[in-house]
């Protein structure tokens, strides 16, 4: 039989990066958060072969941060965890910067960090690293939600609240009455809400029911 | 219809509204438009309160000229190793210095006096390639330690480290490794093996699933006296699955390969990271994930237990994602694979989840213990292993946790233990299995899930065993000690309120339903008759919802009879009499339905319903129908065969029907008074007579008797005689240790009434002896505090009879006894207060007997 390969993304991710000797953590955290620092460097005017160099470094910071602080659930929430080690990373990012500047005299590289290290970016940085755990909670919440249900309620909610089609439509397309379009729309956005919350609670850890 | 207001909307999209006015809001909404958009609002993708997650995040993180740079960053990044055990400077391809590795496309390659020719598999820590050593001529395999991994130092001295420790294991069932070459600085570090040409386990499998059963064992056994050795080298493998067996294709012998992830027992410190967890998830043991530096031996016998499974039954017995599989070797059971497919012998089904006990101490001691076994078995000898039934699961349990006494307290710990599982079940058994479906095809999946669901089956059939088990502890130990005390911990009492708490009538499935009814069972052996309705409700409401489906499951219907039977006892117990009507009717409809469709249910728990049916009626105030429900409950009675085989709680059930049915009749000059006294008298003769109150229900019958004889006009002797009884088994009650006053006060009334009759017809040495009874008894009352104004009146009528009658007999001459009663008469006549007009006129009717008397003495005097 071979082998299950696990296309999936999981709520541990943030957790495994920083424990687990896991090639397939760090590729997937790479793939979930790289975009976003990217995204986050060019926003604040960074070109682009710059802003590349920059998410290498952050998200080797961010790795590295998380390791040596780990999180520790008796100590606080898994959000104001991440808030402090994205802080961590750029108070890192700043440090060496300033090092490597004096040194190097690298002025352009300087003001590139200049540019990223003010406080405005990087609230703006633990926003989108926040939200991108908040996505990664929605993704797991709805592969939990969606065996809850029946395919239709499934469907429902897919079709007017992910893929936007109007619940006419969709009544439509499934061949239910749309009053029962709305219902199984609320019902999955409650049983979401529910599982997202408890996932939130548990910082995503491995057994996150106990 | 109007439009609903935002409120009903509301209910209704919370489903908290009853069907009809759901249905009528649906029908309305399906046609009205402006509703429609309504409801737009009120349904938001809102899923975490404030925030709509999903437009919150920006879908595209940069325009489209950066996606080509940012493919090609993720693309940089991950191609570097992950940076924790050994974090690069500088994660880029260009600055790396690592030794290269081997492209296939390159081959043959030379590697020292080797020549790689092709090859042959890679896992996680290497490559193996099969080669030819050019020195001696022959075949052998090469292991490359995989290029990324040789770049870290520490990984590079663990691969060296282990295979010199392999090199040191020399054994038939061994791949021997010849050779290792430590890495330099253009070369990663490789070891040298034997080739072995035939496969691996893991193609067995694929090839030939469950057909050579017999050959399959054996391999396991091969493998298991190969691991017994490395064990005793100190040396575990770490990593047994069925890729790593190989099977030697010109001698059949199973080689275990790869101890690659093997480390010293002895070495105290350990090059892995100290929460790594190394190993494939689906044969790692519930150790090596939790404790992964308390690994012994055992752990690969767990492994080998895991590859017996797969091996026996064609199936793992952890499936899903990594995360979901680790869970389940924590904590669920595996299925027994004789579930799977019921042609496994029981004596290898006993063996595999021996070896695969969660708990090392449960397992084989030994890889050779494991293999002694498989050759029992083999031989076609009684194997060691023994089956591990719910007795012996509770036992284990109550062993392991020896401070916890008590035998309730040890129940409730197996049944939280069952309710957890099956709440873990319940949230998330199937969960993780969806991902995997995406990738498999339908019939795969749809196995997948039957297995699923039959474990779920498991989880919840072990949770009713739990519960079942407690209930019969309860009445067990409520049939040892008296009734009053309550036989459960604290901590039983909560566990079984959270669990009447967490079942929601929509989540019932059959187990958790009947679950319902046990735990509505438990709460009325503790007297928690609130608890026990809820219960009872539930599974009531839960039978209901699944006969809409599945009308014709008798097994469901049974429940609903059961929880309305018992919802009916309750109402009536508590006093609500109307809803228990409703009750008790329902379940008679139901119970109707059981016996249309043949279906046997206990004669005395049918007449005590329809006993407490005419119960009902009778506080109704609706005679005929009680009597109607009481004819059927005797009826009911009539039919059982008087065995031994009745139990004492029938045999009481059924006299308290009996004499109910009679005093109700006799209440309603009914003809049939007379038979149904003499039936209640037998029924409440044939109880064990053991308790006071089988003697209190025996001497009501008999006093009912006697008074129906006497309204029916029957001889004085008839009559007699059944008050003669009644009095008699009073007085034998009046005398027991537990007699209350009131036994004594009925005693001295039936003695007083017997008196009476016996000298109506002038039967007066019998009337003088019952009438001195009478008054001793009711003096021991008038003593007490507890004497009440009718006592006095009693005992003074009683103490006149006698005195008249000696009076009469010339015995008595002296007044002095009756001025006594007379003092006592206007003691009460003082006392009495106005209301009390007939204590009053009693009172003054006995003063002018007494003063008749006192005439009568002082003249005879």
């Amino acid at each position: 039989m071979p082998e299950s390969s696990d296309t999936s993304t999981s709520i541990t991710l943030l957790l495994r990066v920083q424990k687990i000797d896991d090639g397939e953590a760090w590729d997937r955290f790479v793939d979930r958060y790289a975009p976003q620092v990217f995204a986050w460097c060019r926003r604040h005017k960074l070109q682009e072969s710059d802003a590349a160099d920059v998410t290498q470094e952050v998200m080797t910071k961010l790795v590295r941060s998380m390791r040596s602080f780990a999180y520790d659930a008796s100590r606080g929430s898994f959000r104001g965890w991440l808030k402090t080690v994205t802080q961590n990373a750029i108070r890192d990012l700043v440090a060496d910067s300033r090092k490597q500047g004096r040194g190097a005299g690298d002025t352009r590289m300087l003001q590139v960090f200049d540019q990223i290290c003010d406080d405005g970016a990087s609230a703006d940085l633990e926003e989108r690293i926040t939200a991108q755990y908040e996505r990664e909670l929605l993704d797991e919440a709805e592969l939990r939600v969606q065996v809850r249900v029946k395919p239709t309620t499934w469907s429902a909610y897919q079709m007017t609240a992910v893929a936007q089609k109007l619940p006419l439509d969709t009544a439509q397309a499934l061949n239910i009455p749309v009053s029962e379009v709305y219902v199984a729309k609320s019902r999955v956005i409650k049983m979401l809400r529910e599982e997202v919350a408890m996932l939130d609670s548990s910082g995503g850890e491995l057994s996150s029911i106990q | 219809m109007m439009c609903p207001d935002d409120s009903q909307l509301a209910a209704f999209l919370d489903e908290l509204l009853s069907r009809n006015s759901s249905a009528a809001i649906a029908g309305h909404i399906d046609d009205c438009h402006h509703c429609q958009t309504r409801l737009d609002k009120i349904v938001t993708c809102d899923v975490r309160g404030s925030l709509d997650i999903r437009s919150s995040i920006p879908i595209s993180a940069a325009d489209f000229h950066d996606q080509t740079a940012i493919a090609d960053l993720v693309q940089r990044l991950q191609s570097g190793a992950h940076p924790l055990s050994e974090l690069p400077e500088k994660i880029s391809p260009r600055r790396r210095s690592i030794p290269a590795g081997i492209r296939e496309t390159d081959l043959p390659v030379t590697l020292d006096h080797y020549t790689l020719v092709e090859k042959i598999g890679e896992g996680a820590t290497g490559e193996l390639y099969r080669a030819i050593d050019e020195r001696l001529r022959r075949e052998v395999a090469v292991k490359l330690l995989k290029p990324e991994l040789a770049a870290i130092p520490t990984a590079r001295a663990r691969f060296e480290r282990e295979a010199r420790a392999c090199a040191a294991l020399k054994h038939d069932h061994i791949v021997a490794v010849h050779h290792v070459e430590a890495s330099d600085s253009d070369r990663c570090p490789y070891l040298v093996m034997d080739y072995v040409l035939g496969g691996s386990l893991h193609e067995q499998f694929e090839k030939s699933r469950g057909s050579e059963l017999r050959a399959s064992v054996d391999w396991i056994r091969q493998a298991a006296i190969a691991l017994q050795v490395a064990h005793k080298s100190g040396i575990i493998h770490r990593d047994i699955k069925p890729s790593n067996l190989l099977i030697d294709e010109s001698t059949g012998r199973l080689l275990v390969a790869d101890f690659g992830l093997a480390r010293l027992i002895e070495s105290e410190e350990s090059l892995t990271a100290v929460d790594a967890i190394a190993g494939t998830p689906a044969y790692m043991s519930p150790e090596q994930i939790a404790q992964p530096r308390e690994i012994t031996g055992q752990t690969d016998v767990y492994s080998l237990g895991v590859v017996l499974y797969e091996a026996i039954t064609g199936e793992r017995p952890f499936r899903g994602i990594v995360r979901m599989v680790l869970n389940q070797v924590l904590y669920e059971e595996p299925a027994s694979p004789r579930r799977l497919n019921d042609r496994i012998p029981r004596d290898l089904e006993t063996i595999c989840l021996k070896a695969m006990a969660k708990e090392p101490r449960l397992r084989y001691r030994s890889a050779a213990a494991f293999s002694d076994d498989l050759q029992q078995w083999i031989d076609g000898k009684p194997v060691a292993a023994r089956p591990v039934g719910p007795a012996g699961r509770f036992w284990r349990w109550s062993r392991r946790n020896p401070r916890l006494a008590g035998v309730s307290t040890i129940v409730a710990a197996v049944l939280i233990a069952g309710a957890v599982d099956w709440g873990q079940y319940r949230r998330k058994s199937v969960t993780g299995q969806l991902r995997r479906d995406w990738q498999e095809d339908v019939t795969q999946r749809n196995k997948l899930i039957s297995r699923n669901l039959a474990q779920k089956r498991h989880a919840e059939q072990r949770w009713l065993q739990s519960l079942r088990l407690l209930s019969l502890t309860i009445a067990e130990q409520k049939a040892d000690s008296d009734a009053a005390s309550t036989p459960l911990t604290t901590e039983t009492r909560t566990a079984l309120e959270a669990l009447t708490r967490i079942l929601h009538r929509d989540e019932l499935t059959e187990s958790t339903m009947v679950g319902a009814q046990i735990l509505g069972d438990i709460w009325s052996l503790l007297g928690d008759d609130a608890y026990a309705f809820n219960s009872y409700q539930l599974a009531a409401g839960g039978a209901r919802d699944r006969l809409v489906d599945d009308p014709g499951n008798m097994d469901t219907v049974r429940v609903l009879f059961q929880s309305q039977r018992r919802l009916g006892e309750i109402d009536l117990e508590a006093g609500r009499i109307d809803a228990a009507d409703r009750q008790l009717k329902a379940a008679l409809n139901t119970c109707q339905e059981l016996t249309s469709q043949s279906i046997s249910i206990p004669s005395e728990v049918i007449a005590t319903m329809l006993g407490r049916l005419a119960e009902t009626a009778e506080l109704r105030g609706d005679f005929r129908s009680a009597v109607e429900y009481y004819d059927k409950a005797l009826q009911q009675l009539t039919s059982i065969d008087d065995s031994a085989a009745q139990s004492n709680s029938f045999r009481v059930d059924t006299s308290v029907v009996a004499l109910r049915f009679a005093v109700l009749l006799n209440r309603l000059n009914d003809p049939r008074a007379h038979d149904a006294c003499l039936k209640a008298c037998e029924l409440c003769k044939r109880t064990s007579r053991q308790t006071i109150e089988d003697y209190q229900r025996l001497a009501a019958a008999h006093g009912e008797l006697a008074a129906c004889l006497d309204r029916v006009g029957r001889t004085d002797e008839e009559v007699t005689a059944g008050l003669t009884r009644h009095a008699e088994i009073l007085a034998g009650i009046a005398a027991h240790s537990d007699a209350r006053t009131v036994d004594v006060r009925k005693s001295g009334v039936a003695w007083l009434q017997l008196a009476t009759r016996h000298a109506r017809s002038d039967r007066w040495v019998t009337s003088f002896a019952a009438a001195e009874r009478s008054v001793q008894l009711l003096a021991s009352i008038v003593a007490t505090p507890e004497r009440q104004p009718t006592d006095e009146l009693n005992l003074a009528e009683a103490q006149l009879l006698a005195i008249s009658i000696r009076i009469k007999d010339g015995v008595e001459t002296s007044v002095k006894r009756l001025r006594q009663v007379e003092l006592r008469l206007l003691n009460l006549k003082v006392t009495a207060t106005d209301g009390d007009a007939e204590v009053l006129s009693r009172a003054a009717s006995l003063l002018q007997k007494c003063r008749r008397l006192i005439e009568a003495a002082s003249a005879a005097g």
